[in-house]
């Protein structure tokens, strides 16, 4: 086989952008681009932006270990906001919030094997910046979007440069799949110039894959219904070991390991620091070792405005919500960490995910735990909603017997090695992906569901058969297992068939952000010189102002409600209200407050939440 | 008579010097620094080069970075490049202020550079310890906070954080309302206001300097107003958002948590630029094996784990840290040796947290000056820092009540204790501080892993075989892999390795004769990979058959246990 046994790599090869393939169902293809092209088409789009009334810029992040450009992509109104007053720009909440317009952030190729999120991201960008001006600020509804296509830009690079492989030939290369970064790693720690054993690809076919090893020492055996899978021997039901399983090697520096020092990096989505697993080479030496890493906490330090966040990445919590995490103890000055999601966070990802459904947009897999990933850190350290969405990803492990369903629900599966991280998936073949049995199945009945097509197409596809090799040092051993990439990345038809609905999705993101109004104060006169004031703020945006974890987190602050008058006129009431939080659609605010005053007077009340700019209201005396 | 007076007056001529310098005693120092004075990053910096300029052959200053107003923080690294290659010895990192004001860690450190070099070449210990090892000393790693500290009025505890605004009190504005030194006195004392009703205070009548809180029903004739300021921002609360507000010895990586778990922690791990720039030279020296970092107060020399969630260090390790703190307890008199989170309080994102448990570093904090000081006493009375003031400081802690006219509360009255009153250490005290914290310091240095070839033997098997035995001794108590760096395969394994020949089999050697056994070594013969390393004051034996008479050669390398390159030539 040849390199071109790599879908989407070869389409690109060929094609390069393709934008005029049709897919049967219209959906524009979607190509995968390399992260020169990212950057190149995100300055395209901002130099393209027409200039009526949106404002589009790009700001460089930072850069990855290997110097590219990580860019983020901002869209917003540029209609000025309100002027603040003099008088008001010294209190803090007021000031703080200033300028601030509530923000969707779209964050994707953290795992540098998923270039799949990187290309929707690129599509939602342009989709966008295509709409009639008109449409797209009244999307936006006086709200941001901004865009993080491609975190990680090294890791993408290998699906088009392929790996450091010593053996090839000239002009050739070779394939394998990794989601790290380029920093080196010294994986087998043996102080040796880094990348001494990397993987090679034996057999010339451009992959690097698996080896089965004959040996009745060994550890593995062939799944006995699916033997193209491997698994461990399981000793306790009677299985024994028939071949040793390493990835596709020679043992090259001679310390009789096979290919254990590979040339990938630390893996972003393990890097940061919520659930960060210390002593492991794998998520980095320390939370936000890595420049990529730091660099997008840093931009969202400044901004703050960030009211919700869209991941497209390994990990999925729409898919299959995690289950709401018992209440953390914490005092007013003590608090502990949560160990897992609150319950009234919980209900609103149940909104969003209702929201994908009826779009049609994917309702993938939940590859396992979100430990130490940007999304993880979104919602618990940065504290706003956070929407996970894992697009495409084939089913890798292998069929569970119906016995065995019952019995092992729950427990982890022991197979290939590279399942590690998704081995509590366990999504069952023979179930709608949506996981929701009666609705989808009816649906799917009536039209086919391209997607899911193409998962089960791939199923057998991206699977490269067991082929005899003779090995220079193994002897006679076989070559096979899941082709690079092709597992988690969509063929370019079925990518623009999930943009298109990726787009819908979002375009409902916006109206979702909160949006605190508030409505015209009411003033009755009580007495000669003495008025009560009656205000009511309401949030009608679909998320909290503060999400329970953001005001259990502390970072993204109350909503505050302030009458601008002398302590000495006021004789109800506070002057300064802080409200934790203003739930979804329904959160209320009621200010009632009796003052001194005289017809004519003019009193002004601000109300600041965190994501927005401040609202002023003023009330004249009758 | 006279031949034996003669004898020892030629003898003390003879040896006098040595002698004296043996006392500790320099009576002529190369490089002449007040130890009874502190030093601001200005002055640091002057001391360091002219340092640097005397031993030059030993000494290297450099700046591992630039704090957030652009200060550099200074490291001097003192080796002897003659005895053997940087990164092929163990190496002890100190530091010290990385809180603003606990400022004597840095004369501390001044005082441990200056002494091991005035007394190279006088004292057998100091000679020894500068020929065997590294040591890299940073005497400010907050040198912004330090300097706030000297030249700003403050207490004795503010300035702890870096400058870097931050928004304290959550209200969107920063560092907008700090403390203001109203009288002009230097520092920032206290406020009391005397009211004809409704006190809460009265004169203590014993030392009507001082107040005592009026019991119930009782009235009272003046209330306190909390530390010198006004309320800059008109929010009700005066003094609540000073200059910067964070904790730089939270933003360490290990266990990092967020400021709502952990106060001051910052945005994430390394995110301020004095931590990060330190971190980074941890990172890029992995033959540091021993750590300090100097602050103040309280008399202790803390160990982790910095807070109960982590689990307690392997009991390898804890042997070596309670040999260490419990001679520390002597050298330190007033001292005691602890555990982080069990005595003192939770840390998470700790120094220490970050060289022992993310590194596998043995360290300590060690907190300078402590109140038994005070009267030299452990045996404290209620009034020993009024006495010490009165009767030895001679007033110097204490500013009197003086009237002063208060924007906010009119005629009032500021005075208490000034910010050189409890944390740092007095002048006259300073001295003896740093020497013993020197000492300290040498003493866990002297402990860091020194890997020595202990025995080799080579003997012909037939056949063309030979079987090389070589064994590795670890002369000191640090192992040169610490039980926990072996736990979490912290850094890199050592290494022995032999050249020359053909290795066809290697095994280790465990028990001990006649009862030995030998494991072998799977794969990589070659190289045997010692997990573990070597232990504290432990021996390994590794022996090859090695195919082909040759010289062969041995190389020992460990991180932290230093390099050894010998070759073997058949008897």
């Amino acid at each position: 086989m040849r390199p071109t046994s790599l879908g989407p790599i070869f389409l690109l090869f060929v094609c390069g952008l393709v934008n005029g393939l049709k897919a049967q169902d219209e959906a524009p293809a979607l190509s995968y681009m390399t992260p020169a092209q990212v950057v190149e088409g995100m300055r395209r789009l901002a130099a393209n932006a027409k200039d009526e009334g949106l404002d589009v810029a790009v700001v460089v992040m930072g850069r990855s270990h290997q110097g590219r450009e990580i860019l983020a992509l901002e869209i917003q109104p540029s209609a000025t906001l309100p002027a603040i007053p003099a008088s008001a720009q010294t209190k803090g909440l007021i000031k703080r919030s200033a300028g601030r317009r509530p923000a969707l952030l779209i964050v994707a190729g953290e795992a540098g094997d998923r270039l799949i999120g990187t290309s929707i991201a690129m599509h939602l960008a342009a989709k966008f910046l295509e709409l009639p001006p008109k449409e797209s600020l009244e999307l936006l509804g006086g709200a941001a979007l901004y865009l993080v296509p491609q975190l990680n830009p090294d890791g993408a690079a290998r699906y088009f440069e392929g790996v450091f492989d010593p053996e090839l030939e000239l002009g050739k290369r070779a394939f394998a799949e990794n989601a790290g970064n380029a920093r080196t790693v010294d994986w087998d720690r043996d102080g040796r110039s880094a990348n001494e054993d990397v993987p090679v690809d034996l057999d010339g076919d451009g992959l690097i894959t698996m080896m089965r090893i004959p040996d009745p020492e060994g550890a593995w055996i062939a799944v006995p219904d699916e033997p193209r899978l491997t698994k461990k021997a399981d000793v306790e039901k009677g299985e024994n070991g028939t071949f040793r399983y390493f990835i596709e090697s020679r043992d090259r520096d001679g310390d009789g390991d096979y290919g254990e020092n590979p040339s990938w990096g630390v893996h972003l989505n393990l890097n940061f620091p919520r659930g960060f697993k210390i002593h492991d080479l794998s998520s980095g030496l320390h939370a936000v070792s890595e420049p990529e890493t730091k660099a997008i906490l840093d931009y969202v330090h400044a901004r703050p405005n960030i009211a919700m966040t869209l991941v497209y990445g390994a990990y999925d919590n729409l898919a299959k919500i995690p289950k709401a995490a018992k209440a953390p103890k914490g005092g007013r000055f003590r608090r502990e960490r949560p160990t897992g999601i609150w319950s009234e966070d919980r209900a609103l990802l149940e909104v969003f995910r209702k929201m994908r459904k009826d779009e049609g947009a994917v309702l993938g897999k939940n590859a396992g735990s979100d430990d130490g990933s940007f999304a993880a850190w979104s919602y618990y350290q940065f504290g706003v909603p956070t929407l996970a969405v894992n697009l495409f990803e084939v089913d890798t492990a292998a069929k569970k017997k119906e016995s065995d369903k019952k019995k092992a629900k729950g427990s982890k599966s022991k197979s290939d090695p590279k399942e590690k991280s998704k081995s509590d998936s366990e999504s069952k073949d023979d179930e709608p992906r949506d996981g929701d049995a009666d609705t989808s199945k009816a649906k799917s009945e009536k039209k086919p569901d391209p997607v899911k097509e193409h998962l089960s197409e791939r199923k057998q596809s991206a699977f490269s058969a067991w082929r005899p090799f003779d090995h220079p040092q193994l002897g006679k051993i076989e070559i096979g297992g899941w082709k690079p990439y092709l597992t988690k990345n969509p063929s370019e038809v079925v990518a623009g068939h999930i943009a298109r609905a990726e787009f819908a999705f979002m375009k409902q993101l916006f109206a979702k952000l909160t949006k605190v109004t508030v409505a015209s104060p009411v003033v009755k006169q009580l007495a000669n010189g003495l008025y009560e004031i009656r205000l009511h703020v309401v949030n009608e945006g679909g998320i909290p102002t503060a999400c329970k974890q953001g005001a259990y987190n502390r970072i993204v602050g109350p909503v505050l409600i302030e009458l601008d008058l002398p302590k000495d006129r006021l004789v109800h009431g506070r002057s300064r209200n802080r409200v934790e939080s203003l739930a979804a659609k329904a959160g209320e605010f009621h200010g009632r407050w009796v003052i001194r005053g005289k017809s004519g007077d003019s009193i002004l009340i601000w109300v600041a939440e965190a994501k927005a700019h401040p609202q002023l209201k003023e009330v004249v005396l009758p | 008579m006279l031949t034996k007076i003669t004898i020892l007056i030629l003898l003390a001529g003879l040896f006098g010097a040595p002698l004296l310098a043996q006392t500790g005693r320099q009576s002529d120092p190369k490089v002449n620094i007040a130890f009874n004075r502190y030093y601001d990053h200005a002055e640091i910096g002057d001391l360091l080069r002219r340092m640097e300029k005397a031993w030059p052959e030993f000494l290297s200053l450099s700046s591992i970075g630039k704090s957030h107003e652009g200060r550099d923080i200074w490291l001097m690294t003192i080796q002897n490049k003659k005895t053997g290659a940087e990164f092929e010895k163990a190496a002890m990192y100190i530091d010290g202020n990385i809180h603003g004001n606990e400022v004597q860690a840095s004369e501390v450190c001044i005082y441990t550079i200056w002494y091991l070099m005035e007394n190279y070449g006088k004292l057998e210990e100091v000679t020894k310890v500068v020929d065997e090892r590294v040591f890299y000393i940073a005497p400010s790693v907050n040198p912004d906070g330090r300097d706030y500290w000297f030249h700003r009025a403050n207490t004795s505890s503010s300035s702890r954080s870096g400058t870097q605004p931050t928004d304290n009190d959550g209200d969107g504005l920063f560092d907008e309302d700090g403390p203001e030194d109203l009288d002009g006195d230097g520092s920032i004392t206290r406020m009391r206001k005397k009211v004809a009703k409704g006190g809460t205070h009265k004169l203590d009548p014993e030392d009507p300097r001082f107040m005592i809180r009026v019991k119930a029903g009782e009235e009272g004739d003046y209330i306190l107003l909390g530390s010198e300021g006004i309320d800059n921002d008109a929010d009700g609360r005066k003094n609540e958002d000073g200059i910067g507000g964070y904790d730089m010895n939270r933003n360490n990586p290990t266990d990092w948590q967020p400021n709502y778990i952990q106060r001051g922690a910052g945005w994430y791990p390394f995110s301020k630029n004095e931590p990060r720039a330190v971190g980074a030279f941890v990172k890029a020296h992995p033959n540091i094996a021993a750590g300090q970092s100097y602050h103040n107060s309280g008399g202790m020399i803390l160990r982790g784990p910095g807070n109960a969630k982590i689990p307690e260090y392997p009991r390898g390790d804890l042997a070596v840290y309670d040999e260490i703190g419990r001679k520390g307890e002597r050298i330190l008199p007033f001292y005691r040796y602890m555990i982080i989170h069990k005595d003192l309080y939770n840390v998470h994102g700790g120094f220490v947290n970050f060289l022992a448990e993310g590194l596998g570093i043995v360290s300590f904090t060690n907190e300078l000056w402590s109140n038994p000081r005070y009267f030299m006493s452990k045996d404290r009375k209620p009034d020993d820092r009024k006495a010490f003031n009165d009767l030895v400081m001679l007033g110097g802690f204490y500013k009197n009540w003086s009237p002063f006219t208060h924007p906010e509360y009119g005629e009032i009255e500021i005075g208490g204790w000034n910010k050189w009153s409890s944390r740092q250490n007095p002048g006259f005290t300073l001295e003896e501080t740093c020497h013993r914290n020197c000492a300290f310091s040498l003493l866990h240095a002297k402990e860091m892993p020194l890997v020595v070839m202990d025995d080799h033997k080579i003997e012909a098997l037939g056949d063309g075989l030979f079987r090389v035995r070589v064994t590795l001794k670890n002369e000191r108590l640090i192992p040169s892999r610490t039980a926990h760096a072996s736990k979490y395969k912290c850094g890199l394994p050592d290494f022995v390795e032999l050249r020359g020949g053909r290795v066809v089999a290697a095994g280790r050697v465990t028990g001990r004769y006649p009862n030995e056994r030998i494991v072998p070594i799977e794969k990589d013969l070659a190289r045997v990979r010692l997990e573990s390393g070597i232990g504290s004051k432990a021996k390994v034996t590794v022996e090859w058959i090695v195919e082909g008479r040759a010289p062969y050669e041995v190389e020992f390398r460990s991180q932290k246990g230093g390099a050894i390159r010998r070759s073997l030539k058949i008897p």
